[in-house]
């Protein structure tokens, strides 16, 4: 009778720690695949999403310039989307850091010969082959024939940069 | 004598084997219990370093105070808190200075860096949010620069830039 005790407590004893182990081992393998997943849909993503910023005017301590979507996937432009302008004043560097809504703006954005306009702060989706017009201030004003850089990065890292002479 | 000798020795033989099934059950269990622990733990950090994405987005070094600005941004779907815990290393491809956290702020030859948060100032470092990262080297450090900021959790982002 002991034996067949034993046996029976032993195997039941055996079935609950291979069900708790397949359980959290379960639950380890459903959260890292999930992990994985997000990464990899991030990395398809990024890896698809290109911009470029081009025709830059500067007036005073105003610069507006064209940004536009030249890759594959919508690129979100929300106020998590900062700008960034390195520049040189009275002989000085200088960077201001500029986000979406309260300190740089879009007021069009052309599809084609469709333009749109934009209220000012206004959440956007930029498609692909979309071109958004982009106006912003410095704190002060760029030396001439200086060194300018911009620098664009939204939300998610999707980064472009350009530059040029003030 | 001899009649009861049989029902007794059944009887001790069942208590041990109780005894001795207990024992085991409790080892057997204790150790399971344990293992998962250490599953669920380790699921929790490698979704944490998995979820956690930061992009550095720009550097800036400033003659004026001998400071480097660094801007990144969280692109995790997670919170990164406790950015005073992460490590920051500066240099160029010849040497590497280790700076220590400065809550008050990073100021000129502090051989510290200190962080401000640009879109939500609330210590917490929310997904798609820009930190800017001050941080001053005890001595001139010549470019190309170079730095390797490590997360509490492990995650690494290093990147190389002229300021």
């Amino acid at each position: 009778m002991s034996s067949i005790f034993t046996a029976g407590f032993g195997i039941a004893l055996l079935l609950v720690s291979i069900v708790m182990f397949i359980s959290v081992w379960n639950t380890y393998v459903v959260s890292f695949s999930q992990e994985m997943k997000s990464l990899a849909e991030y990395i398809n993503y990024i890896s698809r999403a290109n911009l470029d910023i081009y025709n830059v005017t500067i007036n005073g301590t105003s610069i507006d310039f064209y940004l536009e979507n030249s890759g594959e996937v919508d690129v979100l432009v929300d106020n998590t989307s900062i700008i960034i302008v390195d520049y040189f004043y009275n002989g000085s560097e200088y960077i201001d850091l500029l986000v979406y809504g309260s300190d740089w703006f879009i007021d069009t954005i052309a599809t084609g010969s469709v333009v749109e306009v934009v209220r000012p702060g206004e959440i956007v989706y930029l498609e692909p082959s979309s071109v958004a017009h982009v106006l912003l201030t410095l704190s002060y004003q760029p030396d001439p024939n200086t060194t300018l850089r911009i620098v664009f990065c939204n939300g998610v890292g999707v980064r472009t940069s350009y530059v040029g002479q003030a | 004598m001899r009649g009861i000798s049989g029902p007794l020795s059944e009887a001790v033989l069942l208590i041990a084997a109780i005894v001795a099934t207990i024992s085991v059950a409790g080892a057997i269990l204790y150790n399971a219990s344990f293992i998962s622990n250490e599953i669920v733990s380790l699921s929790a950090k490698s979704s944490r370093q998995l979820g956690e994405r930061v992009v550095f987005v720009y550097g800036f070094y400033n003659s004026s105070n001998d400071c480097h600005y660094l801007y990144f941004k969280n692109v995790g779907d997670t919170v990164i808190a406790s950015l005073g815990s992460s490590t920051l290393i500066l240099g160029n491809y010849t040497y590497a200075i280790l700076l220590f956290f400065n809550e008050t702020g990073a100021t000129s030859y502090c051989g510290c860096w200190s962080y401000r948060e640009i879109e939500n100032n609330n210590t917490l470092w929310e997904p798609r949010e820009t930190i800017e990262v001050v941080a001053c080297p005890p001595v001139h450090v010549e470019a190309p620069y170079k730095f390797i900021l490590t997360l509490p959790s492990g995650v690494k982002v290093s990147e190389t830039y002229r300021g």
